[in-house]
């Protein structure tokens, strides 16, 4: 990962922004599930979505028929209900797999988890304070796909930071590695000049 | 009575729609880390739900409840 690389990086998060984002801070990396997992989560919906429509012109007909005496309307009405909380579920969907985010900025790493509507958990780690780094690529659709787990071991008081399923864990790991690199020598730097001024 | 408790349970249902778009509106506009995608999911969700709800109440005004009603006690 070269510092080339690394602007690229930045150049492209501009225009992202978060919630107790410090002055100065740059995005470098906002990584979110691989969109394998958004298709495994979303499939039970979507699937009744389609068969809602595909019942929608060949079955309601035959219910209204059958069952309803002709009541077409009902059956119509019915659907509408069904997907008006299709909709709805298919949006909480969105909003638990969107939001569950990992932003690396040049300062820090933020853990943003959702669970649900109403439960967000924010946790941050310095780039000083990372130990070691982990990949794990696990599966046949991983390997295959070039998505896994990084693990990130801490001094902090959260003690391991999972970037859960994300795209290209090797490289997400390397350019962990260079700014946790970049920070030891910020700091080695600081406490230099510092001792040369004294 | 069956209408009555149709009649219900209808009324929770649009309520639990209703209540959900707010809060889904909510949270689509307090995350600000993608904020241009933010506003284009707010824009889908709520044009998809009028136009369901407009047909949901289409169709409820349509139909025969006292008809129907009866024909499901029979």
């Amino acid at each position: 990962m070269t510092s080339k690389e690394l602007k690229k990086y930045v150049k492209r998060y501009k225009n992202y922004d978060f919630k107790d984002k410090k002055r100065g801070e740059k995005i470098i990396l906002v990584l979110r599930r691989h969109w394998l997992t958004f298709v495994f989560k979303f499939f039970p919906v979507t699937s009744a979505m389609i068969l809602l429509i595909v019942a929608h012109f060949v079955l309601s007909d035959y219910i209204a028929n059958w069952f309803l005496s002709g009541s077409k309307e009902f059956v119509f009405f019915g659907e509408t209900l069904i997907g008006m909380l299709l909709w709805l579920i298919f949006f909480v969907l969105w909003i638990d797999y969107y939001f569950d985010a990992w932003i690396v900025t040049n300062k820090r790493i933020v853990d943003i988890n959702q669970m649900g509507l109403f439960r967000r958990n924010v946790s941050e780690l310095d780039h000083i304070k990372i130990q070691d780094i982990t990949t794990e690529v696990h599966g046949i659709f991983p390997t295959l796909l070039d998505y896994g787990f990084v693990y990130v071991q801490t001094a902090g008081s959260k003690s391991r930071f999972i970037f859960e399923q994300v795209p290209h864990p090797m490289l997400v790991r390397q350019l962990i590695a260079k700014l946790q690199k970049d920070a030891i020598r910020k700091e080695e730097k600081e406490i230099f000049t510092e001792k040369k001024t004294l | 009575m069956i209408l009555n408790l149709a009649l219900i349970l209808y009324l929770f249902l649009l309520l639990l729609f209703v209540v959900g778009n707010i809060i889904v509106v909510y949270h689509l506009l307090t995350f600000r880390l993608n904020q241009v995608l933010g506003v284009f999911m707010v824009g889908l969700l709520l044009v998809g739900s009028i136009i369901l709800f407009s047909f949901n109440l289409f169709y409820f005004s349509r139909v025969d409840w006292f008809v129907l009603s009866e024909m499901i006690v029979m």
